[in-house]
């Protein structure tokens, strides 16, 4: 019972390392789902893709996740915007049911593709620092090294993305196309191109999300479901179109996850979350910082 | 009478003497499928289609409607026909529940599409984890024959059961499709705001509609488990499985009641001609998967109405006009 306060302290910083890479799976879908308006369920797979792709890279280059994403960056974009254009495009205007199905569609797809290469078996990479941990006698908390790789990593991700949301040409294009895509359209944006970049940046944040966390998980193909579920999750702590938001629904849900691992054990900690966004629902559908639901 | 009724009692007719004349156990056993992924297809299209809501929360009634049956009888002697019953209370229930909660608010419809997904995957977890049914190994049924526990050592039974249910399915669309449920689902599904602005209740008839298909389902899926005297997490409590009903129904036609039925059949025959290819089983799998996930893309970006709604299908109805 003494490690109790101990034990919620790494609960705490587990939870906090673990939801920065929520928090980037989240705003790529975010992306999508604001910028391009569908709702992306292949996202999921986007992230899957990611992970597979740097197992391959690095076990054939052998080389370090961090340096594979010179490869797998500019591999995942194109992926992303080849998507866009080959299935997404044609159904902009069709009725959002038709769109849904169609990512559905795409999820299937990408997912067999990669148990047909891969097979259904879990994989995963190993790196110096895959075991290693730094470890705070004092409070009983050990951080481990590739966790905190990928907090650092998605977290400077989360500020490049903003930066370039906020600070550039490309980014306030983007943002005019999600506010009004009439109105920008008119202002002489290409708005198919902005789309089109706009699902390519969203599978390149999935990817480097899946980079940084494939070096302390295994993956299989079969994981998208769980993923873009998370995502999902994501967005409704957050609320949508806010991204602080996003931010702060990917930490909550990191917390609420590793509480829950330490309350209910593992199997069931993301019933836990579910349970979470279940409340989230009834009590606060606009999530903790999003726009009203109208 | 109009033309097509001759076809359609023509059909009927020929689907009911069928056991007489192709006794072979493939034969049956591919028309049991066919009639089988028709029944589920149709049942989901009850929500899916009628009800413009993608429910993948499917895998969990067809896991209740197995192991309430499986538990009642391996253990207590329970006749599947009134597990078969116990089945479809329970999973009306847990549809209700659902639906109660992802209905509620005024939320896009994703918010259910990812409830129902999240619940399954869930349950499959939560399954696998209680001895008490049969966690990973499943539960396999005693063999004791006969129509009190509705097992059956020939296929002619079961062609005939599934049979009538596909029946059932179909008149129970027809009907709904023509009642006031249906009117409102057609309202709800074209624009939700302006059918509750006109006075329909959404929760209620969503719900109602929800909780008709999960029954359904359940049913099918006691069915299924007399059949194939087993039930496991990983093949019944499945997401993927799932995926195959909104395939057929969107491949056939969704909303429309021929369309899952020709969707299922395209299915099954696909699935079991691939079957015969000299690939490695997993691989095979596979590559079936992404032929059906290409061929529902192309669906949906070129012939959204299926098959039902295509120029080709439009062409032979008229012929017969």
């Amino acid at each position: 019972m003494e490690n109790f306060s101990s034990n919620i302290m790494q609960c705490v910083i587990t939870g906090i390392m673990m939801g920065s890479v929520y928090s980037l799976i989240a705003f790529g879908f975010n992306i999508t789902s604001g910028i391009v308006r569908v709702t992306n369920f292949s996202h999921g797979m986007f992230v899957v893709t990611g992970m597979f792709l740097t197992i391959t890279l690095c076990t054939a280059l052998a080389i370090d996740p961090y340096l594979a994403l010179l490869l797998t960056l500019p591999i995942c974009f194109i992926i992303g915007a080849v998507v866009e254009k080959v299935f997404v495009h044609p159904i902009l205007n069709a009725p959002k049911i038709n769109q849904f199905i169609l990512t559905l569609a795409l999820k299937i797809f990408l997912e067999n593709c990669l148990l047909f290469f891969y097979g259904g078996d879990f994989r995963g990479l190993t790196t110096w620092y895959t075991s290693k941990s730094i470890i705070f006698e004092s409070i009983n908390v050990s951080i481990n090294y590739s966790q905190l790789f990928a907090f650092i990593a998605t977290a400077l991700g989360l500020l490049g993305i903003t930066y370039l949301l906020y600070f550039s040409r490309l980014g306030k294009q983007m943002r005019a196309v999600a506010d009004d895509k009439e109105a920008a359209a008119l202002l002489g944006t290409n708005v198919w191109s902005v789309y089109t970049i706009a699902f390519g940046l969203a599978a390149l944040l999935a990817a480097l999300s899946g980079a940084a966390s494939i070096s302390y998980m295994v993956v299989s193909p079969n994981d998208g479901n769980s993923i873009v579920i998370k995502a999902f999750i994501v967005t409704i702590f957050g609320g949508p179109g806010s991204i602080i938001g996003t931010i702060l629904g990917g930490l909550f849900l990191g917390l609420l996850e590793n509480i829950g691992i330490l309350i209910v054990g593992p199997s069931m900690a993301t019933a836990f979350a579910l349970l979470g966004m279940i409340i989230f629902i009834l009590a606060r559908p606009q999530g903790l910082l999003g726009k009203k639901i109208n | 009478m109009k033309i097509q009724h001759f076809v359609l009692a023509g059909i009927a007719v020929l689907a009911l003497i069928m056991p007489v004349f192709f006794k072979e156990r493939i034969f049956l056993t591919i028309m049991i499928l066919i009639y089988f992924y028709a029944y589920l297809a149709l049942s989901w299209n009850l929500i899916g289609g009628f009800g413009g809501q993608i429910s993948l929360g499917h895998g969990i009634f067809m896991g209740i409607g197995s192991y309430s049956v499986a538990v009642l009888f391996i253990n207590y002697g329970i006749t599947p026909w009134i597990g078969m019953f116990i089945g479809a209370i329970l999973s009306a229930a847990s549809a209700y529940l659902i639906g109660f909660i992802t209905f509620s608010f005024k939320i896009q419809g994703i918010f259910f599409v990812v409830v129902t997904l999240a619940l399954t995957q869930i349950c499959q977890e939560v399954v696998k984890q209680i001895k008490f049914l049969g966690a990973s190994e499943g539960l396999t049924l005693p063999i004791s024959m006969g129509w009190r526990n509705f097992q059956f050592s020939e296929k002619t039974e079961y062609y005939y059961i599934i049979l009538f249910l596909l029946i059932a399915v179909i008149f129970i669309s027809y009907y709904i499709k023509k009642s006031m449920l249906g009117y409102n689902l057609q309202a709800i599904r074209e624009n939700e705001d302006t059918a509750a602005a006109s006075g329909v209740d959404l929760k209620k008839n969503k719900n109602l509609i929800f909780v008709l298909s999960a029954i359904l389902t359940s049913i099918g899926a006691t069915f299924y488990m007399q059949f194939t005297f087993f039930v496991d997490p990983e093949s019944t409590v499945n997401f993927n499985l799932n995926i195959y009903l909104v395939l057929c129904a969107v491949i056939g036609g969704l909303g429309t009641i021929m369309g899952p039925v020709l969707g299922a059949t395209f299915y099954v025959l696909i699935t079991e001609l691939l079957r015969f290819m000299p690939i490695e089983s997993q691989k095979a799998a596979a590559i079936t998967r992404i032929i059906f996930a290409l061929i529902m893309m192309y669906t949906m970006i070129y012939n959204p109405k299926g098959i039902v709604g295509s120029k080709i299908f439009k062409k032979i109805y008229k012929k017969y006009d």
